[in-house]
């Protein structure tokens, strides 16, 4: 049971990290990502206006299961969404997600450097998803 | 547990039916038709369709690009914080998609539902099987499962009344809606899902 991927999309779309977390993901090239951030940006908004049923003005994508993959995303408040591809039947993904959320403020947003909606370049916010995935047991 | 619509579109992504159950859903395709377009000839319930016909092929493409290789790359449900769409797409490009409120389960060992199983202890069935309504906890014949109801919806209804219908002329284009207006598909269809244990 492995995650994939990890990207993080800002507010207007742009991909401001993504990462490898297990060798059984497929080779993606640097355009093809930001590509896939982008593209999933539209479709988490359009998804929500397809529904017919209306929910909260940032409803979007929530979680997406396919035959060979699972992905889940969280949106902040302020818009940064956090998405993880993993394999049919991992658990937690949700809390995976909040776990890489608060290393993100820890170690991203509480830095002076880092300017908000960049690409995150902090080898703390590397070390500290590489803890996460270990905590949560990723092979 | 509530069935919203379901569509289904041909592979070129024209809607051959559309039908809304929910009243949350009649009503806001009753709200989308009167508040208008300034566009003549496209009203927005159909603009609606064909977005979510849209969604379905990009997301397909964006998730066929995420999943390792020797995957089987196909979508089966996408959910947002207010509905679950389930999806199911026939080896000639017909496509189906019900929208459902999100205590559906997709299929036997979805995701959600291992997480279901796993997050509430009242469940007692095993984390592998799935757990019915909010009453039953056994997994019986009645166990309601989207994906699956879409596959049966296809196989039993779609192919005995439009497919072997003697008005049947390939599957799409308009010819293709007029067929399905003549059969009884929507009568069958209507009672399928009226009797799934899942319906409201």
């Amino acid at each position: 049971m492995a995650f994939l991927d990890l990207f993080i999309v800002n507010k207007s779309g742009g991909l401001i990290h993504h990462r490898s977390l297990s060798e059984k993901a497929p080779q993606i090239g640097t355009n093809e990502w930001l590509r896939i951030g982008s593209t999933f940006h539209s479709l988490h908004a359009i998804a929500a206006e397809a529904s017919p049923v209306r929910g909260k003005i940032d409803d979007g994508i929530e979680l997406i299961e396919s035959e060979g993959l699972v992905l889940c995303c969280f949106q902040t408040r302020t818009g940064i969404k956090f998405v993880l591809t993993a394999e049919p039947g991992t658990g937690y993904l949700q809390k995976v997600l909040k776990e890489i959320y608060v290393a993100y403020t820890d170690c991203a947003l509480k830095d002076p450097f880092y300017e908000l909606e960049m690409p995150i370049r902090c080898e703390l916010f590397t070390q500290a998803v590489n803890d996460v995935m270990s905590r949560f047991g990723n092979r | 547990m509530v069935v919203h619509s379901i569509n289904i579109f041909d592979k070129k992504g024209k809607i051959l039916f559309t039908k809304a159950y929910s009243p949350v859903a009649i009503k806001q395709e009753r709200y989308l038709l009167e508040s208008g377009t300034a566009e003549p000839g496209s009203d927005p319930v159909t603009e609606q369709k064909k977005l979510i016909f849209g969604m379905l092929f990009s997301l397909r493409e964006l998730v066929g690009n995420l999943t390792p290789e020797h995957s089987n790359k196909s979508l089966q449900s996408i959910q947002t914080a207010s509905a679950t769409v389930h999806t199911y797409e026939t080896l000639s490009g017909l496509r189906f998609a019900l929208y459902t409120s999100n205590d559906v389960p997709t299929c036997k060992f979805s995701e959600r539902t291992a997480a279901g199983a796993a997050d509430t202890p009242m469940l007692t069935s095993s984390s592998t099987t799935a757990g019915g309504g909010g009453t039953s906890s056994a997994l019986d014949s009645t166990t309601a499962f989207g994906r699956d109801a879409l596959v049966h919806i296809y196989s039993n209804i779609w192919v005995e009344c439009v497919v072997r219908s003697p008005m049947y002329v390939g599957n799409s284009g308009d010819a293709l809606v007029e067929c399905i207006k003549s059969t009884s598909f929507e009568k069958e269809l209507d009672s399928y899902i009226s009797s799934l244990s899942w319906f409201q």
